[in-house]
């Protein structure tokens, strides 16, 4: 651990508001990208960022030291999102009733990550448990059992979600590429 | 699923995993608005007014030195107080003793008189017995003390029947006699005896006066000793309380400490003519051994057996007339001790239970003693608040309860704080504060100060060893009312290795 995150933890555990607004800048950006890819949109992923860092400044005591600091805030993160999820009732529908939603093209801008924003735009398009599966597999490596266990659905439902938005994403994709 | 479409799925899945990892690796990205942090500011401090405590908390060492202070200076406080309600009990004892002299001057006064007047009304034939014959001699020699006699033999004389049976009933007191009359050596011996006497008969008077009271009496003294010195002694361990979370993701722990005993205890007591001051000192060694499981984060089981030997050496001063005449020593007795105990730790709470079973113990218990101990200790990152409340049941007709609060700190190397969990600490320090209440046969209330330093280091993330040296002072003395002053210090040290799998 450097030096100067170090002071910074002394600091937030502490409560002083100067250590929490350095860590907070530290992790904001890597942290709310993550926040985009859980939100149906730009202000759910701000909600979700704000709440997640309240629960980083609150657990700050629980973190052991085993392991990087951005790992532990960034499962913070993922659980609160989870949360989020549960405390809003996401619906994980069924196959055959789920509907493309409109895909908004994305103006391509070089200089800031174009493919991440436009790979992000395509999960939020996505519906909500086929987006959330989708980040807990592919993204944070969860197997089907344990996303299964957190999200409250059967193994086959959370193997389905993925396999539908797979697809979903391969269409979005390609609209993708033909608009541009 | 067709192998194309598996591929295809396998291709999409590492592209976009690929493409996400890639950014986090970049401080570039879109950026959250403003609010974000406002918003986070102003719940942050709502927390903070809501709950108090956490910004005392964070202020842990201004609280820390507080609490410090107002232990030392209450502790300071007491032993004021004990030391002027001393002094007013010895200004009252003094007194006592002087009205006792007086008292014990007039008798003597009188006895003198009674002595001169009624000598010569004894009946001729008792000087002409064979214990008058040595004692007429004795008066010949121009001794008065044969008078002192006087009133055994008046006693004699009413009620017998001839001159052979009052001869019979004079030899067989001169056989008593703790003397052979006709020297000056003895005659002055026989002062002291007579002396005895008086001595003895005010002891009674004292004894009966205190009888019902439920004061402990004089005599029983070598009992009450062993009473009172057994109930401080079977008790001790050191706390060794590894530092917070000490079983981090271990789920077993083993511990096995060795460790010196060293206990000494002064004890005074006193009647109105004759006192005893013993010190005794007990050496010994003790074993401690105990397995800890891991439940929860926070929480586990453990037991634990404990074997200890003490051996006693006592220095006995008894004091006649306050005056120093004897001094032996008592020697050396073994008392062999195990405790088994159930614990669950970890610093978050704990509860003990002990069983003790002195060996070879003289004491009217019969070794038969059982602590229990509830504690909650609540840690506050690397500092913590140990409250102890305790039971003792002792044989069922005596029990004791007692309280001790106090403050613990672990240290850290500065960059160990933030990785606690391998409890990689310099050490620790617990200090506790404590009363104890004895119930039925000494009714008496003391405080207790014990110190501790706890240190410990891991090897390796398995293997760590400890050293934990403790002294307990009784604050003032265990035992104290009119005539009994016990005065107590232990000093324990253990040294352990504990193994985390």
């Amino acid at each position: 651990m450097r030096k100067d995150e170090q002071q910074i933890l002394l600091g937030c555990l502490r409560n002083d508001r100067k250590a929490q607004r350095a860590l907070y800048e530290e992790y904001k950006v890597q942290m709310f990208r993550l926040c985009l890819r859980y939100a149906r949109d730009r202000q759910e992923a701000e909600d979700l960022l704000q709440e997640g860092f309240i629960a980083v400044f609150r657990d700050l005591k629980n973190y052991t030291g085993a392991g990087a600091l951005g790992g532990w805030i960034r499962k913070v993160m993922v659980n609160n999102a989870l949360q989020h999820i549960r405390k809003t009732k996401y619906r994980f529908q069924s196959i055959d009733s789920v509907q493309l939603n409109e895909y908004e093209e994305i103006t391509i801008d070089e200089e800031d990550q174009p493919r991440v924003k436009e790979l992000t735009k395509c999960l939020q398009s996505l519906p909500d448990g086929y987006r959330t599966v989708f980040n807990l597999y592919v993204i944070e490596g969860y197997t089907h059992k344990e996303i299964a266990k957190v999200l409250s659905i059967s193994e086959s439902t959370s193997k389905s979600q993925l396999f539908k938005a797979k697809g979903m994403l391969r269409k979005l994709l390609e609209k993708s590429m033909i608009s541009r | 699923m067709p192998m194309e479409e598996n591929l295809q799925n396998d291709e999409l899945e590492r592209f976009f995993k690929n493409t996400f990892e890639e950014a986090d690796q970049s401080a570039n990205g879109d950026i959250p608005s403003d609010d974000v942090w406002l918003g986070i500011k102003k719940r942050l401090n709502a927390t903070s007014a809501k709950t108090p405590l956490v910004v005392i908390f964070s202020q842990w060492k201004s609280v820390a030195a507080v609490l410090t202070i107002l232990i030392v200076v209450l502790s300071l406080w007491g032993i004021v107080m004990h030391q002027s309600s001393l002094k007013h009990q010895v200004t009252e004892y003094r007194d006592t003793l002087d009205l006792i002299k007086s008292r014990m001057d007039d008798i003597e006064r009188k006895n003198k008189e009674k002595r001169n007047t009624t000598i010569y009304k004894f009946p001729k034939e008792i000087y002409e017995s064979p214990l008058v014959v040595q004692e007429r001699d004795f008066a010949k020699a121009g001794k008065r003390e044969i008078i002192a006699f006087e009133p055994l033999k008046k006693s004699l004389i009413e009620g017998l029947r001839d001159e052979k049976d009052l001869k019979s009933n004079l030899t067989e007191r001169a056989n008593l006699l703790p003397f052979k009359a006709g020297t000056q050596q003895k005659t002055e011996v026989k002062e002291e005896s007579d002396q005895e006497q008086l001595l003895h008969q005010e002891k009674q008077e004292w004894l009966e006066k205190r009888n019902g009271e439920g004061f402990i009496p004089l005599m029983p003294l070598p009992k009450l000793i062993q009473e009172v010195a057994f109930q401080d002694t079977a008790i001790s361990l050191p706390e060794v309380n590894l530092p917070n979370k000490k079983l981090g993701s271990k789920n077993w722990s083993i511990l096995a400490g060795f460790g010196p005993q060293l206990d000494n205890r002064q004890i005074e007591q006193m009647a109105p003519n004759r006192g005893f001051e013993e010190n005794e000192s007990y050496r010994g060694y003790k074993l401690k051994l105990s397995i800890q499981k891991k439940l929860k984060d926070r929480f586990g089981l453990s037991t634990g057996i404990s074997y200890g030997r003490l051996y006693q050496a006592s220095m006995l001063n008894e004091k006649i007339n306050f005056q120093r005449d004897q001094e032996q020593e008592v020697g050396d007795e073994l008392r062999s001790t195990y405790v088994l105990g159930l614990l669950t730790p970890v610093n978050d709470g704990e509860i003990e239970v002990e069983l003790n079973r002195p060996r070879n113990d003289p004491s009217p218990q019969n070794g038969k003693e059982i602590n229990l101990e509830l504690g909650l200790r609540r840690a506050v990152t690397y500092w913590s608040f140990p409250l102890i409340l305790g039971y003792d049941l002792v044989k069922v007709d005596r029990t004791d309860l007692f309280v001790q609060v106090g403050l613990s700190w672990t240290f850290y190397e500065e960059e160990l704080r933030l990785e606690r969990i391998k409890a990689r600490n310099l050490g620790a320090i617990n200090h506790r504060i404590g009363f104890r209440n004895r119930s039925k046969q000494i009714n008496n209330n003391f405080g207790e100060l014990v110190l501790g330093l706890n240190w410990s280091r891991a090897l390796d993330d398995q293997w760590r060893i400890y050293i934990a040296p403790s002294l307990r002072r009784a604050l003032q003395p265990i035992v104290e009312n009119e005539r009994v002053t016990i005065k107590n210090t232990q000093l324990e040290a253990q040294l352990g290795i504990s193994y985390n799998f």
